[in-house]
């Protein structure tokens, strides 16, 4: 009767014991690999911010023109969602570098 | 005979096998078949090296492994666990896009994503799939996304506009970067190729240069697929919190 709860405990403190080195190891790889991967980390960022600047000018210039293509009110709404384009692009670029900054 | 040597030339899409079904053209151009070759070369390629299955991988095994546990650790950083049923997409894509990038700088074939329409159905995929999700996880609450918290009402008029230009201009960034840096970098090289013929045996300065290049451009062909894949998961990662 005893013998078999000492095999027991045994068993559960061998469990416990393998199981805090699972979450160990996976700890330390997970670690290894973060770091290996900051490598590459800050190009997507720039190239996130230059083609945004960009493409925020192309969309706003696009959604204007065909604003303007429906309600006949020909370079006005083309001038004023251009505008909007710039400063969404710089408005954009702005927030992406923030979130750039915490890598 | 000039204009077979144009720059631009390496990018015209002909057809190679003529298909009509209701007066719709599916022909098979060899932009078709660049694609079909690089789905075939990829399932080839990850069914043969993981089949084996050794603990010590050989070359072809950890080349696999290497390339899904980068995007695995992509995924898990940028969508946290939660994100992590993403996963199969954003390597799908990545894989996709990678392979088209690096079978373009073959000579004489094709590069599937200097194509903008390519890249832009690509990327509105991804678009739809983050709006769609947005709006089944947070409901009407995803609309937050064009005004934040704490923002005074009277700059509403000026910040929604520019939140949704912003927004909308998202998948036209992600098709326009990686169609241009293709595009780019194939006629730069093209040019190059030209002045090695003109400059005779002084073509050997432009040549070197061309050498030099295919590596930048071999970096940019693996960088490109791997932004794409990054900023797959940030989009897909602000709708899961559009408040930040």
């Amino acid at each position: 009767m005893s013998d078999q709860k000492k095999v027991d405990d045994l068993e559960n403190s061998l469990k416990g014991l393998s199981k805090k080195l699972d979450s160990i190891k996976a700890h330390n790889i997970n670690e290894e690999y973060s770091h290996k991967s900051k490598q590459f980390s800050g190009f997507p960022y720039a190239f996130k911010i230059v083609s945004e600047l960009f493409a925020n000018i192309l969309v706003g210039g696009a959604i204007g023109w065909t604003l303007d293509y429906f309600f006949n009110t020909k370079p006005t709404l083309l001038i004023i969602f251009l505008i909007i384009g710039f400063i969404s692009g710089i408005y954009t670029s702005y927030k992406s570098s923030k979130k750039f900054a915490k890598y | 005979m000039t204009e077979k040597h144009s720059p631009l030339d390496q990018f015209t899409i002909h057809r190679i096998f003529e298909m009509k079904i209701g007066g719709i053209d599916i022909s098979l151009t060899n932009s078709s078949l660049m694609m079909i070759a690089v789905l075939i070369i990829l399932n080839a390629f990850l069914i043969y090296a993981t089949k084996k299955k050794s603990i010590v991988p050989g070359r072809l095994q950890s080349l696999a492994e290497m390339s899904y546990e980068m995007i695995y650790n992509t995924t898990k950083d940028n969508l946290g666990n939660d994100g992590k049923r993403f996963f199969p997409l954003v390597y799908t894509l990545f894989m996709f896009i990678l392979l088209c990038n690096m079978l373009g700088l073959i000579p004489y074939s094709f590069t599937v994503t200097s194509h903008i329409i390519i890249t832009f159905a690509l990327a509105f995929g991804v678009f739809l799939l983050a709006t769609v999700l947005g709006f089944v996880m947070h409901g009407h609450k995803y609309l937050r996304l064009f005004l934040p918290k704490g923002v005074p009402i009277f700059l509403a008029p000026l910040l929604v506009p520019i939140e949704i230009v912003s927004y909308i201009s998202r998948p036209i960034s992600l098709a326009v970067r990686l169609a241009a840096n293709m595009m780019a970098g194939h006629t730069m090289i093209k040019v190059f190729a030209g002045f090695v013929v003109a400059l005779g045996i002084f073509g050997i300065a432009p040549f070197l240069f061309i050498v030099l290049l295919y590596i930048l451009e071999t970096l940019i062909a693996f960088l490109q697929a791997y932004v794409f894949a990054v900023l797959t998961c940030l989009y897909l990662s602000d709708s899961f919190h559009p408040e930040h």
